[in-house]
């Protein structure tokens, strides 16, 4: 598998994040970063 | 993080496999940050859909470690959503595949309360909280699973 589809897909959006959550029965991981690295 | 533990193909990919991932810079979503009382960062946090906090992993941790508590938190998730069986399959995977470590002694613990809950049998809650003490005789977990018996 190419390198680039191992790269997590960040959502920067908490309510769509929230929404694929309840509809796959996942939990959301929230990563709150102070800035980029 | 992102110079080594998520750059990891397994983190990415573990990540994916169980969680809709979000992403927030603090310094743009205060009032989220403060909702989720993320008061230092790195600060990850493992909610459903209706902000229900779960399990919560603060400060650096490289990808080994970082998988387990994960994965520890996918468990959470899972046991306090009543998903017993998967619950004992993320927690059974820590204890196997991070033997020895912090997470591993957790993941010990919470799968004799995952095998309990499913069972409603005392005599597994014992025999996993007995197969913790043996294996992590001095780390906290074990002492979490002391019941301490009447004098």
């Amino acid at each position: 598998m190419p390198a680039q589809a191992e790269q997590i897909a960040w959502d920067p959006s908490l309510d769509h994040g929230r929404e694929v959550a309840a509809r796959e029965g996942r939990a959301v991981l929230i990563d709150f970063s102070a800035a980029p690295e | 993080m992102d110079t080594v533990t998520y750059p990891d193909s397994r983190v990415a990919e573990f990540v994916e496999r169980h969680f809709a991932p979000v992403r927030l810079r603090v310094k743009e979503a205060k009032g989220l940050a403060g909702e989720y009382l993320v008061s230092w960062t790195p600060n990850v946090v493992v909610a459903d859909d209706r902000d229900r906090v779960h399990y919560r992993v603060e400060g650096y941790l490289p990808p080994d470690d970082f998988i387990a508590h994960l994965s520890l938190g996918a468990g959470k998730f899972l046991l306090n959503r009543e998903e017993f069986a998967g619950a004992a399959d993320r927690f059974d995977e820590v204890a196997r595949r991070h033997a020895g470590t912090d997470a591993g002694a957790e993941a010990l613990y919470w799968l004799a309360v995952a095998r309990y809950k499913t069972a409603h049998d005392p005599a597994q809650l014992r025999a996993g909280w007995d197969r913790l003490t043996r294996a992590y005789h001095d780390s906290e977990w074990a002492r979490r699973a002391q019941i301490p018996s009447k004098a």
